[in-house]
């Protein structure tokens, strides 16, 4: 049994994370923008004020400071003492929720599908997350909000963490919004959600966009990765035919997108308002196309971030 | 492989062009292709039926087979084994009339069959093939003694191109052409069993008057009936008037005078309503003739012509009954009771030759004729015709008078034609009765008129022959022209085996039909695939199996 556990972890590490990703994603961080309150140290601002290596204030000195904590160079200048206090850095408890639902299986010419890009995205946060200290738990939208793995961070959970998303497949069931509000009930105050949806459910809006609110209203980081397929994009051409939505199969419409000049207007705009709403939230989004190398994307966008680009 | 409507062909070539274009223009369901955006898409049918290309290939190649097939089927397709060469089919007439010339139209049948690839049929009053070496024994036998028939003759004829495999024929008729082997329905028999040319061969015919064999294309035939009467007046031609002293007989074969300026441009009838006769209407056409007036008494003096103009007196063409019926078709009647017209040609009597009849039918032939309760204020009436007289009558034979001109008779020996100058034209009379108690003036015997319109032209001075025994023997001529001409045909065009109507080869019609028939079975079944194949329940049922999967 342990012998397949391991083959199926090497075959999802080869897969998911295979080594030029790791190498691309090597001395990056996933930083919080929010001040977290983790129990462990890590590389978030923390609540409290303390051991850090970030200043935050001077304090008049009180008998029982540590004397290595005296800013004497104040002391010089100005013959009082004070102490230098330092914003503590913790980690925080993140939940990586991938949505499975049946639109997210759609696969670009290049056959990536969207929900494969997904994983692969969902694994190198999990590294880099994982690294940084932070505890990583996975949860899917499909089967009405499963939570796969609550947020850890021991020795081995990276190795659970790929397992799991590695079995993770398209599901018929899309509850978006009551997955993300059980998560929300499994994670701490100011933590973090990634969210890896297309967030091209029909009540999208009406529900995934007020749940991320209530969400980001308490205080966690909200973040929305979207993959999008080129063809879905309108960037690649599609055939005459006709289409229906895997989400809706019922209903189709024949068409030829080729020939339909505003299709590829109609989705960016979908899309527009969709960010707009969420950005209200102050729900973080970002929008991957498949044809974009995860490495190159992820590490592109950490960068941005760290920068305050993004 | 020959057609014998291959128009028909074409009429499937445009079915199959439609049905492609129906392929390529029909409303196609196109694949079924998932797409999480597909809200976005808006539906375009005119784009959809631009871009999508013909499907169902098997069925579209099974609907134009099973039209091809049909569309062959229906052109009646032959695979011909006929070869390539003529025929020559050469009908010898056997009749009883032939007996004065058989030995040469023996010989002419040998000539002919001798001269390359020849069948022979043997006719009088039905035709039979004869192989050449019979030829022999029929001369020894010599001709029956039924009357001919010409229409037996065509019917032989293409029934001896039905049993050959030529691709071309020739047709020949031995024969002495006469009006006794001529009857009603003759013209469309000829026209059509053999649509096509027939060379009339005319045995024992005078070098001085042409071939001995001379083809008779608008020659008058010879001065013989033996069928239907002796040797007589008119071996000068039909209707030729007594040659004038010192004058030399014209040459036997002369066809009759064409058109020419002794042909007057209009006619005055009498008799006879042409607008109600459409034989007669048609035949005066046919000679050129540009007015017909209508009336104009039938007696002499009263009616005279004016100057070129002839007054024909014909028998009342379709003139109703007193009964109310119409004698179609029929010119037979002549005369009136008042006995006025008679006496338009001088009509005299022979005497000694009453006949006392009862009440009832006049016998016809009847020449002239005096009832009992009538005494006839004009003088003696000349019937042709059907007519029921109430009273006793007596019939008596007679003549027309001095300075009428006899120019036809009947095989009977009564005058059927007579011409009489008045002023500058010239009164004319023809009686009906003379093929099978009844003469058409169809236009297939313009002849016939054209004598009448000539009455004059010809000897108008000339000599009626006396009494009725001396006109026998003209009637066999008065059809010469008209006749022969019909015999010969007016088309010029070869006899082919296409336009003989002849099968050529084995016809493989039903095969083709056939296979139409299991063709369109095969596109009835993909069809019915294809159709389910794109029907919206089955989109249901894929739907549902995506939902539980």
């Amino acid at each position: 049994m342990w012998a397949g556990a391991g083959e199926r972890y090497r075959e999802a590490m080869s897969d998911l994370l295979p080594p030029h990703v790791l190498a691309a994603l090597g001395g990056l961080d996933f930083v919080s923008r929010r001040v977290v309150s983790g129990a462990f140290a890590g590389v978030h601002r923390a609540t409290l004020l303390g051991a850090g290596r970030e200043f935050d204030r001077h304090r008049a000195y009180q008998q029982g400071d540590e004397s290595r904590h005296v800013d004497w160079r104040l002391f010089a200048r100005t013959d009082r003492l004070f102490v230098r206090q330092f914003r503590e850095e913790s980690s925080l408890q993140a939940f990586l929720l991938v949505d499975n639902s049946r639109s997210m299986a759609f696969a670009g010419a290049d056959g990536l599908s969207k929900l494969r890009y997904a994983q692969m995205l969902a694994a190198a946060l999990a590294h880099v997350m994982l690294r940084s200290g932070d505890a990583v738990g996975l949860a899917s939208t499909g089967g009405g909000g499963e939570l796969l793995m609550r947020p850890r961070n021991r020795r081995g959970h990276l190795h659970d963490l790929l397992i799991a998303l590695e079995r993770l497949s398209a599901s018929a069931a899309d509850d978006a919004g009551g997955a993300i509000d059980r998560v929300a009930s499994a994670l701490p105050r100011r933590g973090r959600l990634v969210l890896l949806s297309d967030l091209l459910a029909p009540a999208a809006l009406e529900r995934v966009v007020p749940a991320l609110g209530r969400l980001r209203a308490r205080g966690d980081e909200v973040v929305v990765i979207r993959p999008l397929t080129p063809e879905e994009e309108g960037r690649a051409p599609l055939p005459a035919a006709r289409y229906y939505d895997p989400d809706a199969p019922t209903e189709e419409v024949a068409a030829a997108p080729a020939e339909d000049a505003g299709y590829r207007a109609r989705v960016a705009a979908y899309f527009a308002r969709l960010e707009e709403a969420l950005g209200a939230g102050g729900v973080e989004t970002l929008q991957l196309a498949t044809d974009t190398p995860v490495e190159r994307a992820l590490a592109a966008w950490l960068t941005r971030r760290v920068s305050g680009a993004a | 492989m020959a057609f014998a409507r291959p128009w028909v062909l074409w009429l499937g070539a445009g079915l199959a062009v439609g049905v492609v274009l129906l392929h390529m223009l029909r409303h196609h369901p196109g694949p079924r292709l998932p797409l999480p955006t597909a809200r976005f898409l808006v539906a375009d049918r005119r784009t959809r039926l631009r871009l999508f290309p013909p499907s169902h290939t098997a069925l579209l190649a099974a609907r134009l087979g099973a039209l091809a097939a049909l569309a062959l089927a229906a052109a009646s397709p032959t695979l011909s084994d006929r070869r390539d060469g003529d025929l020559l089919v050469v009908a010898l007439d056997a009749g009883a009339g032939m007996a004065p010339a058989w030995s040469a139209a023996v010989d002419s049948a040998r000539a002919a069959l001798d001269a390359g690839a020849a069948r022979l049929v043997v006719f009088d009053s039905a035709a039979v093939p004869l192989e050449a070496s019979g030829l022999d024994s029929l001369r020894g036998a010599g001709p029956s003694g039924a009357t001919a028939d010409y229409r037996a003759a065509f019917r032989g004829l293409r029934d001896a191109a039905g049993r050959s495999r030529a691709d071309a024929f020739e047709a020949v008729l031995i024969t002495t052409p006469r009006a006794a082997a001529w009857r009603r329905g003759s013209a469309p028999t000829r026209d059509a069993a053999w649509p096509a040319p027939i060379r009339v061969l005319t045995p024992g015919r005078s070098p001085a008057g042409g071939p001995s064999e001379g083809e008779s294309a608008g020659a008058a035939p010879a001065s013989r009936d033996p069928e239907g009467g002796a040797p007589g007046a008119a071996a000068a031609g039909p209707g030729a008037p007594p040659p004038a002293p010192g004058t030399p007989p014209p040459a036997p074969g002369t066809p009759p005078p064409g058109p020419g300026p002794s042909r007057p441009p209009a006619v005055r009838v009498v008799g006879a309503d042409a607008a109600r006769s459409p034989y007669l209407a048609a035949a005066l056409a046919s000679l050129g003739v540009e007015r017909v007036e209508p009336g104009g008494a039938a007696a002499g003096g009263s009616g005279a012509p004016d100057p070129g103009q002839a007054l024909l007196v014909a028998p009342g063409a379709q003139a109703p009954e007193p009964d109310g019926t119409v004698a179609e078709g029929v010119i037979a009647r002549w005369g009136t009771l008042d006995g006025a017209a008679s006496d338009a040609f001088g009509w005299q009597p022979d005497a000694g030759s009453e006949t006392a009849a009862e009440p009832g039918p006049v016998p016809t032939p009847a020449l002239l004729v005096e009832a009992a309760p009538w005494t006839g204020a004009g003088g003696p009436l000349v019937i042709d015709g059907p007519l029921v007289i109430d009273g006793p009558f007596a019939v008596r034979a007679g003549a027309p008078g001095p300075g009428a001109r006899v120019w036809a008779v009947t095989a009977e020996g009564r005058a059927a034609g007579v011409a009489l100058g008045e002023g500058d034209g010239c009164r004319t009379y023809f009686a009906g009765d003379l093929l099978d108690a009844r003469l058409v003036a169809s236009p297939d015997f313009p002849a016939v008129v054209d004598r009448l319109l000539r009455g004059c032209a010809e000897g108008a001075t000339g000599e009626a022959p006396a009494g009725a025994a001396g006109l026998r023997g003209a009637a066999g001529d008065l059809l010469g022209a008209g006749a022969l001409a019909v015999l010969e045909g007016a088309s010029r065009d070869a006899a082919t085996a296409e336009s003989l109507g002849l099968r050529a080869g084995r016809p493989v019609g039903r095969l083709l039909l056939a296979a139409a028939l299991a063709l369109l079975l095969l596109e009835i079944a993909l069809g019915a695939r294809a159709a389910s194949a794109s029907a919206p329940p089955a989109l249901a049922r894929a739907a549902s199996g995506e939902r539980a999967a």
